[in-house]
């Protein structure tokens, strides 16, 4: 009864909210944890499948480019959760909103890379690169999702200063599809 | 409502160490980028290549994702 009344107690900004914090903060570094195996497991496969043997039609311009895009993504994601935290809400949607249209450019540019491939699922380059991104490309449009949920519940004005955890652990889970991104891009592009 | 007076102040010392942090995370991307060119293959560019992926991954735990805060609730960034 009490843990389902929590997130009640929590959304009217009682006092439970706060002290509920370090727990949720483990939680999701448990999840972090756990994806990164997933991610660790497909990069491996990556090597174990091809070495460090790469086809020479990769578009690099395109990978660098959303690699910047994601990249920049995680700034204005960052700019949103300092700006919730100290009450600046016009700000912090705004930048939400362009941490959305990032995303969903990257999840385009990933879809476009796909659509030219010179390669096909059931080459052991194919199979890395398209279970690669395709993994990562859903983390992304998930958290395209609910960065758009958060951004209109905060239109709403639900998250108010002292009570923005839930902006919090979408940019950290933002940044954590970032930090995979960080080790795919080698993986895929530059090895 | 837009911040004011100590919140600003504060709001601006974090953007600041933001752009810091993303300038660093961009000169190590396009160093990759410059290494994977000029190196080509072998494993002296997956070593190097290792090394700036956890750079710029410890970068984004420490100031973006604020890691410490794991273990310190109160500090951090």
């Amino acid at each position: 009864m009490a843990v389902a009344s929590a997130p009640a107690h929590a959304e009217h900004g009682h006092g439970s909210t706060h002290s509920r914090i370090p727990i949720n903060r483990m939680g999701i570094w448990l999840f972090f944890f756990s994806d990164a195996l997933l991610f660790a497991m497909l990069a491996a496969s990556r090597f174990y499948l091809t070495g460090t043997e790469r086809p020479h039609e990769l578009n690099q311009a395109l990978g660098l480019g959303i690699t910047s895009v994601l990249l920049l993504s995680s700034l204005t994601a960052y700019r949103a959760e300092t700006a919730f935290e100290h009450g600046n809400v016009a700000h912090g949607r705004a930048m939400l909103l362009a941490t959305i249209l990032m995303g969903a450019a990257f999840a385009i540019g990933v879809g476009f890379e796909w659509s030219i491939a010179h390669w096909v699922p059931s080459d052991p380059f194919g199979t890395a690169f398209f279970s690669m991104t395709g993994m990562h490309a859903l983390h992304v449009v998930s958290g395209v999702l609910f960065l758009i949920v958060v951004y209109v519940r905060a239109g709403k004005g639900h998250f108010p200063v002292g009570n923005t955890w839930a902006v919090t652990s979408m940019v950290m889970y933002w940044h954590f599809v970032d930090v995979v991104w960080v080790f795919f891009y080698p993986t895929l592009y530059l090895v | 409502m837009a911040a004011t007076g100590h919140n600003a102040a504060a709001e601006a010392k974090a953007q600041g160490t933001g752009l810091k942090v993303i300038a660093i995370l961009a000169v190590l991307t396009l160093v990759e980028y410059a290494i994977a060119v000029t190196i080509g293959k072998g494993p002296m560019l997956v070593t190097l290549l290792t090394v700036a992926a956890l750079a710029k991954t410890w970068l984004i735990l420490q100031y973006f994702m604020h890691l410490p805060k794991l273990w310190n609730p109160d500090g951090g960034h």
